[in-house]
């Protein structure tokens, strides 16, 4: 059962601790006639070391990202507060946005899920407006558009926002949610259900 | 041939062990979680001390993956948005790090897929190619550079979170959310790739 190929691969975590007592009593057995892995054991412990001496980062960069990012934190909500009024008159808002749709490609999506409970069931058909960052690059607003999470109905408007209609699949809330954390996008709203 | 390794003598040979960075990594989560609940309280001073524990690690982290200093600072700096817009709904179902390292991981892979900014940084480095003169030397700290080099990317996450982090294959499955067979079979061709660069280790058969 215990092969040596099978050994062979649980190896590195044997050396970093983390195998479960059944895998460990595994390795340990096999380990009391393979002179291979024996050997594997040493280059992987050689291995171990090399990373645990790769060197402290300097913090040269750290004190500016901090201050950048505590400062974003202020300004979040704010902003946000901001574009929703916009929102509310759109003759005031800027008629030279770049507006693009976001992608929200399935890694994405796996990575909010991650650490959450299920998404809300599946709904039908939900459009989102959306308007982008003025300085969102053209070449990322094509690689948005060309994920097929959703698709543009209509838009832009003289405004700047897009229609995006979502899948049956996709939870709205859960989009919408991932819409407004994107970086690029200063609006998203869902439209009311018909 | 010397008595066979037991695994009581493993963290014997390593100066810093993965174990005990494990069983820190333990231990903080609990304080962690607290910070996470603060954080959806919307309690900033919590999101800064999360940034401060965070930062240096997801460099070290990133650094491997990226490349690129300046643009590793600005990705960190993303990904600690996303946990603080994210943070209501991170339900404690695994550890606070591996929720965060996922995160990092999976902005870093978008970037280098998207970004033109991180392909240029990739393409400038050139890829190590293993060298005669290389066989058998020592390895010393400088040589992580070259891992880093004979590595993909996806291959060196994974030799990133088992060695330097010190994570079990099952919660590297869940980080990087691949199949754990798909952990196994990146760990052993990163495992050939950096032998092969030193003659060490496992031979091809
Ligand atoms: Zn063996």
């Amino acid at each position: 059962m215990s092969s040596h190929e099978e050994v062979l691969e649980f190896l590195p975590w044997f050396v970093n601790g983390t195998l479960n007592e059944r895998e460990q009593s595994m390795v340990n057995d096999h380990l009391q006639g393979c002179r291979e892995c024996n050997e594997e054991v040493k280059v992987l412990l050689e291995t171990s070391k090399l990373f645990h001496a790769s060197p402290e980062p300097s913090p040269d960069l750290f004190g500016q990202a901090r201050s950048e990012f505590l400062q974003q934190l202020q300004g979040r909500r704010e902003r946000r507060a901001n574009w929703a009024r916009r929102w509310m008159i759109p003759a005031t808002m800027a008629a030279c946005l770049v507006v693009a749709v976001l992608i929200v490609s399935p890694v994405s999506r796996q990575e909010e899920s991650f650490g959450t409970l299920g998404n809300s069931a599946s709904s039908s058909g939900h459009v989102i407006q959306l308007v982008f960052q003025p300085d969102t690059p053209e070449k990322s607003i094509r690689s948005l558009v060309l994920g097929d999470q959703g698709h543009i109905i209509s838009g832009p408007t003289a405004q700047g926002v897009y229609r995006l209609e979502l899948p049956l699949d996709k939870d709205p809330q859960w989009v919408l949610e991932r819409l407004r954390n994107h970086p690029d996008v200063q609006f998203a709203e869902l439209e009311a259900s018909p | 041939m010397n008595r066979p390794l037991r695994s009581n003598d493993i963290p014997l040979g390593i100066p810093c062990s993965v174990t005990s960075l494990r069983e820190e990594a333990n231990s903080v989560n609990q304080l962690e979680i607290s910070l996470i609940r603060a954080i959806v309280q919307e309690d900033r001073g919590a999101m800064a001390q999360l940034y401060d524990i965070y930062y240096p690690r997801l460099q070290r982290f990133l650094v491997g993956i990226i490349q690129d200093r300046e643009l590793v600072a600005e990705l960190i700096n993303d990904v600690m948005m996303v946990v603080w817009q994210k943070a209501a709904g991170f339900r404690m179902q695994s550890l606070v790090s591996s929720w965060i390292f996922g995160i990092a991981y999976r902005r870093a892979m978008d970037g280098i897929r998207k970004d033109q900014r991180y392909r240029t940084v990739l393409n400038e480095v050139p890829r190590q190619t293993p060298t005669d003169s290389s066989l058998n030397e020592s390895i010393t700290a400088r040589d992580l550079n070259v891992f880093m080099k004979v590595l993909t990317p996806e291959q060196l996450a994974v030799a990133q979170l088992t060695f330097e982090f010190g994570y079990s294959y099952p919660e590297i499955a869940q980080i990087l959310q691949i199949p754990v067979n798909t952990v196994k079979t990146r760990m052993f061709h990163a495992r050939k790739s950096m032998q092969k660069a030193y003659g060490l280790g496992v031979t091809d058969k």
